[in-house]
Formats: C-alpha cells, sequence, structure tokens
C-alpha cells in the first residue's frame, strides 16, 4: 500500500448503521493496520430504521462469514417472501410484492405480457397464481430454495425480518472481534484543517478526543458531522413522500410467525406489521398534516393483534437525503445520509449499499475528489430510484377517501416516474435500469397489485397460438401450487431450522 | 383506443433494412403485415458498419433463429479475438483488445489491482494484457472454440466474428425469402403525409406502399435535419484475396491521414481505411486499390430518430466509428430495441419516446469506447486526429478516465455495451498505469499471488502452444460441418 493510506476511521455513532458500518469495514481491512474506533452514546436512543429488509442483505452477512443459523437465533429473525400490501390499490385490496419473478420470460419476452394477453381476452387469473413466494407467503410456508434454479419452486429470494436492535449488538461482537474499538461518549465539538477543511478531531463531552483520517457519520437524523459541522445542506423531498412521523410499537404475536411483512394504507399514512420470532413489530407512519399525533396512535394501539409489549416510540422525520453522502473525509451512513419511509425495507439496504460503494471506492489520505463525486452520483442514482418505487405506491391507486389520498392524486410526478407509468399502462413496458435495488418484476408486482392494467401487450407475445399459451400458464399455475403444497408452514420449519 | 399496426414498411435492403424486417418477421405475430423495399443504393453506407462482430452477436443471431454453423458456411465470416492496435496513441503502445469474458477476482479485488501492485514494486512486470490466455492465442494466431469445462485455461476466452455487411446481408436476404416479407423493389419516388402522418411511399417503378409504420434505412422519408455531429470522415473498404495466414485479429494502424484496419476473413482480408475527407489523395496510394469508391459520413447521430411515423434507421439514424466493434453493436441493440417498442397501435407517442431515449443512451456510451481509443492522437498528427481532438471529451468518459487513472476504478453507466473487461483491456493497452490500487489487495500476500500470475502465463502460453492456426482450426471446422450438413 502507498504511505499515503488510511491509518485511522472514526466511526460516530452505533445502532443499525454504525455497526453494519463497523462490521463491514472491519472485515474488508483485516490485517492492514487501519485502527478503527466507533463513538456511541448508549443515552442517545438509537432508532433501529427498518426491522425488515431485502434478500442483499444475505450477501452482506455471508461476505462477513456469517452463520444463518446463529445470526436468525440471535436477532430472533424469521424468513421473509416478501411484503404484503393492503388497501393500497383500492380499500379491501391486498397483493404481495414478493422476492423473485413471475413465471419464466418465454422466448425471450417478458412473462407477464402473455398473462395480460389472456387477462385482456377477459381470462383473469391472477399474476399471483404464477409466483411460488406469494403463493407461499400467503399459505404461511418457506423453505430454502434449491439449487436446481429452473424448478418454479426455487426460483425465489428471501430476506430476513429481525430485531435491528439485536442486529446491532450482534454486528458489535463481530466488530470488535475484528478489533473496532468503542468508546462511549457524546460529542461536543469538532475540529477541522484549516487549509483542507477536513475534520481532524473530535472532542467528547468528558473531554477526551478522537482523531481520525476519515469519518463516518452514522449519527442518525442529527447529522452531527456532515450536517452540524460541514453544513453540506438536505434535499427534502416532503412535496413527493410528504409522511413526516411515526408511532412504533411491540406487540405480542397473536397466531403462527408469517413469513413476510404487512404494510396497510391508512387515511393519512400507512401502517406496519414484521412479525419477529417473539413478538410482532408495529408501527405507523404518518403526514402530521391530516392526522394528530393522538388519532395516530389510536389508530395504531386498536388494531395490534396482541397486547403491546413497551412503551409507543414517537419518531419525528423528514424524507430527503443529504446532498452530497460524501462531503470532504466524511462519509454519511444511514439516517444521516437520509430517509425514505420504510415502505419497501430499503432503510437497511440502502446502509448496506452506503458501506458497499465506500469499501469499492475506499480513498487514501489524499481524498481524491473524483472519488467522492463517483460515490454520491451512484448513491444519488440508488436514492432516486427507491423514491420513484415508494411514491409509486401512493399513486398507483383509486383512494381519493381522504386529504392525504386527494394530495397524491393531484400530484404532479417526478418525469422519471410519469414515465414509467405511462409505458406501463400502455402496453405493459417496464423501463430498466442496472443500478438501482428494483428490477421489473417488482415494478410489476406493485403495479398489477394496484390495479393498474396495461391497455395492451407486448406484440410479440401474440405469436403464441392462444392454446399453447393457456396450457404454459396453466403448467407454471400448477407447478407453483404443487411446490407450496409440499412446502412446510414457516413457523415449524423455522424452529426447525434455528435448534 | 386506436387500432394496433397492421403493415410495416421498411426501406433500404443494405444490413440494416435486411436485418430489420427478417427481424420483425421473426418476433412479430403473422397480423403485421411486412414490406421490404429495395433500392438501388440500400447497402451504399454499409462500409461504415465495420467488419467486427463482438462474442454478443452469437446469442443474437440465436435470437433470430440463426445459427453460427450456418453463418459461417454461407458467409466469409472467420472467427475472432478482437483487434490489435498496433503502435497506437502518444505513446505508440501495441495491444490485444481481446473479448474477455471476466477478469479473475481474488478476495473480492479486481485483478488489474494486483498488476498495478506488482508494477509498482517491479516495474518491468508484464502489463495486463499478458496475463490473458486470449492474448496469448491472438499474439500467435491460434484458435480453437473454448470448451463447456470451466476449469480449462481456455474458459476465461470469449470470442466474435470478423464478418463483411455485405456477406451478412445475402445470408440474411435468403432467410428472408422463408418468411412472409413482401418485397418491392424501386426507387423512393415521392411521399405523401396526411396531417403529421406519413401515409404513402410511391416506388419509381409504379407501386405505392401504404404503411402505418415506416422504417427508413436510406434517409428517403427520415427527417436528418437534427444531426448531433462530431465530425466528417471518409472511407475506403475493399476485399481481396489473401494466400497466408492474417491471424485471429483485426489489426488497427494509425496513419498521418487517419488509421487502417486488416481484417483476415476466409481466404480473404478486408481492408478499411479512414481519414478526414480532404485527404482522400493521401489514403489512395496506402490502401492499394485503386477501384475502391470512398464514402462519406459523419460521425455522430440523430437527436430523434423516430419522429412521427418514421423511424430513422441504421447508418440514417448514427454512425458510430468502425475503430471499435461499436457500429456492429449498436445495430444489434437498434434491433432489440425495435422488436421489444413495436408500437400497439397508431399512436406512438409512448414507444416513441423511450425508443428515443435508450437510442440517445446505447449511442452516447458506445461512441465513448472509441472516443477513448481517438483521443489518444499519434505523434504525428494530421486533419484528422485534430478533428478528432476538437470535440470535447463528455465528462462521462472524463470520470471513467479520472476513475481508473486515480485508483484504477472502473466506473459503469446503466447498460454500457463494453463491459467493465472491455474498458480494463483499454485502459491497460494505452498505457494507462493507475497511481493507486485497492487497498484491499494487500490482503493477498505478494509473493503468492506473483507466483499466481507467473503461472497464469505459464499455462496459457502452453496452451496456445498447441492450439491450432486459426485458418487451419476454420478449414477443419468447415470440412466438419459440411459432413455433417452435407
Amino acid at each position: 500500500m502507498t504511505n499515503r493510506q488510511i491509518r485511522s476511521i472514526c466511526i460516530l455513532g452505533g445502532g443499525t448503521a454504525g455497526w453494519m458500518t463497523a462490521a463491514g469495514i472491519s472485515n474488508k481491512l483485516k490485517g492492514l493496520g487501519v485502527d478503527i474506533q466507533l463513538i456511541e452514546s448508549d443515552l442517545i436512543g438509537t432508532v433501529g430504521v427498518g426491522e425488515a429488509t431485502l434478500p442483499h442483505i444475505r450477501f452482506f452477512n455471508n461476505t462477513l462469514g456469517i452463520d444463518e443459523r446463529e445470526f436468525m437465533r440471535a436477532t430472533k429473525a424469521t424468513f421473509k417472501l416478501g411484503i404484503e400490501f393492503c388497501d393500497w390499490g383500492r380499500l379491501g385490496d391486498h397483493y404481495v410484492h414478493p422476492f423473485g419473478d413471475y413465471g419464466a420470460p418465454i422466448d425471450g419476452v417478458d412473462f407477464h405480457h402473455f398473462w395480460l394477453r389472456l387477462w385482456q381476452k377477459g381470462h383473469k387469473t391472477s399474476l399471483d397464481d404464477y409466483a411460488f413466494p406469494v403463493l407461499a407467503a400467503e399459505a404461511g410456508k418457506f423453505r430454502h430454495p434449491g439449487a436446481d434454479t429452473s424448478e418454479i419452486g426455487n426460483n425465489f429470494g428471501y430476506a430476513y425480518q429481525f430485531d435491528s436492535g439485536r442486529y446491532a449488538k450482534f454486528l458489535r461482537r463481530y466488530a470488535e472481534d475484528n478489533g473496532v474499538t468503542r468508546t462511549e461518549g457524546r460529542v461536543t465539538a469538532a475540529t477541522r484543517d484549516a487549509n483542507t477543511g477536513h475534520v481532524t478531531k473530535i472532542t467528547l463531552e468528558d473531554g477526551t478526543s478522537a482523531t481520525a483520517d476519515l469519518f463516518i457519520d452514522c449519527s442518525g437524523f442529527r447529522g452531527v458531522l456532515i450536517e452540524q459541522e460541514l453544513n453540506t445542506g438536505y434535499e427534502d423531498w416532503s412535496q413527493w413522500l410528504p409522511c413526516n412521523r411515526a408511532i412504533a410499537v411491540p406487540c405480542e404475536q397473536a397466531g403462527p410467525s408469517l413469513p413476510y411483512t404487512r404494510a396497510t394504507a391508512r387515511k393519512a399514512g400507512w401502517q406496519w406489521r414484521i412479525p419477529l420470532q417473539h413478538r410482532t413489530g408495529n408501527g405507523h407512519v404518518y403526514w402530521n398534516e391530516y392526522i394528530s399525533d393522538e388519532a395516530a396512535l389510536d389508530q395504531l394501539m386498536s388494531t395490534l393483534e396482541g397486547p403491546a409489549t413497551a412503551e409507543p416510540k414517537q419518531l419525528y422525520f423528514k424524507t430527503g437525503k443529504r446532498k452530497r453522502l460524501w462531503n470532504q473525509n466524511v462519509i454519511a451512513i444511514g439516517l444521516s445520509g437520509g430517509f425514505l419511509e420504510p415502505l419497501e425495507s430499503t432503510s437497511i439496504h440502502l446502509i448496506q449499499q452506503g458501506v458497499t460503494e465506500l469499501l469499492e471506492l475506499f480513498p487514501d489520505r489524499d481524498f481524491d475528489p473524483a472519488d467522492a463525486r463517483e460515490y454520491n452520483r451512484r448513491m444519488d442514482l440508488q436514492f432516486d430510484r427507491v423514491r420513484d418505487f415508494l411514491l409509486l405506491h401512493y399513486v398507483a391507486t383509486q383512494r381519493d377517501d381522504s386529504e392525504m389520498w386527494r394530495y397524491f392524486r393531484n400530484m404532479t410526478l417526478p418525469v422519471s416516474l410519469q414515465e414509467k407509468i405511462e409505458s406501463w399502462t400502455s402496453r405493459g413496458y417496464v423501463q430498466r435500469y442496472e443500478q438501482g435495488v428494483f428490477l421489473p418484476p417488482s415494478w410489476v408486482a406493485v403495479m398489477a397489485g394496484q390495479n393498474l392494467m396495461p391497455a395492451r401487450f407486448d406484440p410479440r407475445a401474440g405469436t403464441m397460438a392462444e392454446t399453447k399459451m393457456r396450457e404454459t400458464l396453466e403448467k407454471i399455475a400448477t407447478s407453483s401450487a404443487a411446490a407450496v403444497q409440499s412446502a412446510p408452514a414457516h413457523g415449524e420449519y423455522l424452529s426447525e431450522f434455528i435448534g | 383506443m386506436t387500432a394496433a399496426l397492421s403493415h410495416i414498411a421498411v426501406l433500404g435492403d443494405g444490413l440494416a433494412g435486411t436485418l430489420c424486417a427478417l427481424a420483425l418477421a421473426r418476433k412479430l405475430p403473422n397480423t403485421t403485415q411486412l414490406t421490404l423495399v429495395r433500392t438501388p443504393d440500400g447497402a451504399s453506407a454499409d462500409p461504415a458498419f465495420g467488419t467486427v462482430a463482438t462474442p454478443s452477436f452469437y446469442e443474437f443471431l440465436l435470437g433470430l433463429g440463426l445459427q453460427e454453423p450456418d453463418l459461417m458456411l454461407k458467409t466469409r465470416s472467420a472467427f475472432s479475438l478482437g483487434t490489435l492496435y498496433l503502435e497506437w496513441g502518444s505513446q505508440t503502445r501495441s495491444w490485444a483488445q481481446v473479448y474477455q469474458h471476466t477478469l479473475p477476482i481474488y478476495d473480492g479485488v479486481g485483478f488489474h489491482h494486483f498488476i498495478t501492485r506488482r508494477q509498482q514494486a517491479e516495474p518491468n512486470t508484464p502489463d495486463l494484457d499478458a496475463h490473458l490466455m486470449a492474448v496469448q492465442a491472438a499474439r500467435r494466431g491460434v484458435f480453437a472454440h473454448p470448451p463447456e469445462d470451466n476449469d480449462s485455461p481456455l474458459a476465461e476466452v470469449d470470442y466474435g466474428y470478423h464478418v463483411l455487411p455485405q456477406d451478412l446481408t445475402r445470408w440474411l436476404d435468403a432467410q428472408l425469402s422463408q418468411t412472409r416479407v413482401k418485397i418491392e423493389n424501386g426507387q423512393i419516388a415521392a411521399s405523401h403525409s396526411l396531417k403529421d402522418t406519413l401515409t404513402s411511399v410511391e416506388l419509381d417503378t409504379g407501386p405505392t406502399i401504404t404503411a402505418d409504420l415506416f422504417i427508413d434505412t436510406v434517409g428517403a422519408v427520415a427527417d436528418q435535419s437534427r444531426w448531433s455531429r462530431e465530425r466528417d470522415i471518409a472511407i475506403l473498404s475493399s476485399v481481396r484475396p489473401r494466400n497466408r495466414p492474417a491471424g485471429v485479429c483485426r489489426q488497427v494502424r494509425p496513419k498521418a491521414f487517419g488509421w487502417q484496419a486488416d481484417t483476415p476473413l476466409r481466404e480473404t482480408l478486408h481492408r478499411l481505411s479512414v481519414c478526414h475527407p480532404d485527404q482522400l489523395d493521401l489514403v489512395r496510394a496506402e490502401h492499394g486499390d485503386p477501384a475502391a469508391q470512398p464514402l462519406q459520413r459523419t460521425i455522430g447521430r440523430l437527436l430523434e430518430p423516430w419522429a412521427r411515423n418514421v423511424l430513422a434507421f441504421g447508418q440514417v439514424a448514427s454512425c458510430a466509428s468502425p475503430v471499435t466493434a461499436a457500429p456492429l453493436l449498436l445495430l444489434q441493440r437498434e434491433i432489440d430495441r425495435l422488436v421489444e417498442l413495436i408500437p400497439v397501435s397508431s399512436d406512438m407517442t409512448i414507444e416513441r419516446r423511450e425508443y428515443n431515449r435508450r437510442f440517445v443512451q446505447d449511442f452516447d456510451h458506445t461512441s465513448m469506447f472509441a472516443q477513448a481509443l481517438l483521443q489518444a492522437p499519434p505523434k504525428a498528427s494530421g486533419a484528422f486526429w485534430e478533428t478528432v481532438q476538437r470535440h470535447a471529451i463528455p465528462h462521462e468518459l472524463a470520470d471513467k478516465i479520472t476513475q481508473y487513472e486515480g485508483r484504477g476504478g472502473l466506473l459503469q453507466y446503466d447498460y454500457e455495451p463494453f463491459s467493465i473487461t472491455d474498458w480494463t483491456v483499454l485502459h491497460a493497452g494505452l498505457g494507462r498505469r493507475p497511481r493507486r490500487y485497492d487497498p484491499l489487495a494487500d490482503r493477498l500476500d505478494p509473493t503468492q499471488i506473483a507466483a499466481t500470475l507467473d503461472r497464469r502465463r505459464d499455462v496459457f502460453a502452453k496452451t496456445a502452444d498447441k492450439m491450432p492456426p486459426h485458418d487451419v482450426y476454420l478449414g477443419k471446422f468447415l470440412d466438419y460441418l459440411r459432413r455433417k450438413h452435407g
């Protein structure tokens, strides 16, 4: 390594973001003589963003060499096949956004076009019938996907629902074993280099201080370094995603633990339900313009499946992202970088993405501005594309039963989203991108799930004889159903798996 | 709701028109009527497509129901391991821009970082290309199909084809006769519009063709006024017989007038000379074929190839420099894009917008590769190179170069046709040596890595020594195919 290597890293803030960063970085920099310390204060609570995850988390854990059983035991995790959305398209509707494809492409044409062709002829089957993870979720079943992915019952992904506080603790042990030192304390001041403007030192309440070449700000909404010190600025997205408060409360579980998260649309926001092994996490995300805190709390408490096991926790936020997630020698990961409501479980994913990109663009002490520029370009794309996907849930709807829903109906959408919706409704075409988390099947799931039905289908799907097409679709539905039939109940499988 | 398209007319029977008509016939339901208009000048711009098809051509042909054996039997095509750029750029470097699946990754760190690290410790360490199997084969002019076996030293090698546009057109044309495409002959003499829609074209031979969508590959009806222009070039193209081996790569050399490419084909050699239009006299002598007719082109693209119900296609929509494989690669993308976006009704707003968006993205991404090559001019520069230099480097390319030079970083945009591996080979070939390497490379012991690198070179050299010369392999392959297919 050159003599300009980073010698020391200071991560400010524990919580999910801080410890995921510490674990990810300490694993990769092990043996390179880089001193990594994490400063956190037990007095400052953590938000514990999103207890539900996306399948990508498995890659993160695998890279760390984490044993799945051990991890699931430690974090009280359950398996997750997708998210069930209730009352989004219309009151009374529900659909599952699964981790996996619908059917499989035929002659290079996406499966949903063949389904659309039949649907438009009046043969209105549900797209769900062709997706194992949807059927399995609805039946409360789970098993790991087998190795042969040509089998429809193996062609799916899965993620976890876990206690993020426990995950942070689990990763803390991992990071400390890798040599990360933890310091208890609250930051009172930062010192910057007069020439470069870089943060060189932070001073703690007790008068001690920490110096480092690189600072990673995981201090949550406050953004102690990225905002309070560097005044980076915040891109406010509340015009698109106006919900600005949440109340979270855990409760006892009423039935068997389910392999999916539920998001139910409400009059001024939406409510989550995340089943873990030992409890169910609940929360109500809302726009305070149209519902009071008291009413929001009532709404949440009156719909819990069991008695609450803790006091409700109130959260305040503004959706958006930091104008630059990497500024000078400070990188913001987690809530300090931005906040998008956890409707599609992207919070932990965006932390993971931040850590991954940082390792890929890891600087030296010269801090080439090109690296920060590239990091910001990549993360901006991730945030922008997630934002569009979240907003889609609010606008692909016929609901107009409250002020909030009427607000969305009258909204001028970002051009990127507007064009995507128009391409879909015109002909079932899904505009693709490579650099973003949600692939076309996710867009299909939400748009079709919320009754946004295309007027036509890809003409190429018209080449197959109708009888053959019906047979092909029927076969996929039958084998998906059969695969679900033979799968075990999620609760049983999980108990056996973790032992 | 407006009616679905009932008739599509393709104007021009050069490579773009023929390929387009065939693809539509193979992909669209019989309810869409298809007409191909053979025009006398249909193929005049085809030399600008160059002679290089990348490995993706194999899958592309399969998607149209076409097979490699048929291509090899019916045309003068040859296998290709890539392009040798000879004495190129300001550092007058020579390297093989080979097709390579991916480069190895050790402990999560890209292969080229280990080369950089070793070069920093031992400046005489050979460059990246010395460590690639395809380069060893390319230098010796040998070839064999890569086996399925992933443990074989050949597993990392990918291959493409050397092709002649006129051969491809003839081959595809023969396939057309087995489809429902109706053929008309004649020059487009007049066109008729109703409001904003082109309704029909009249041929000088009599027929009038009425269609819902016109795909124009000859510039007969498309509006070409809004062209984003990079520079003008002139092209000379010739095929001559050869009686000695010419290797398994195209060879490209810089010249004072521009550049010249020699492409080995079966029993023949194709030469392409590209220059500034004012310097044709200078080129003729070096081109070596007095009968060659110059073709003038403007490098660049239309701002919006699809306007109204007229789609400008092939060389009418864009012209990428044939110094890389870009032109045929773009044509493949054009076909794929079109079949994905065949309008579902006579209101083509959605398809037009999306097609034009993807067109711009594909062209701009693809042409960056040529810009990266040409922005490194030879020491003796003439009008051609001065014109190239005058065109500003797009910031996307500048960022790519900065990332590589700084940290060996590889920056990719959505759906770039040239892969990260292609870019790595190009950067290294042009002589770029990153100032830093990925610090994570230091987790692995330099001595062990050095041994791995040396072993690779050794195994690849020995494997290449045992492979047959390309001409011999191709000859035997064709004999086998003839026996098999009669």
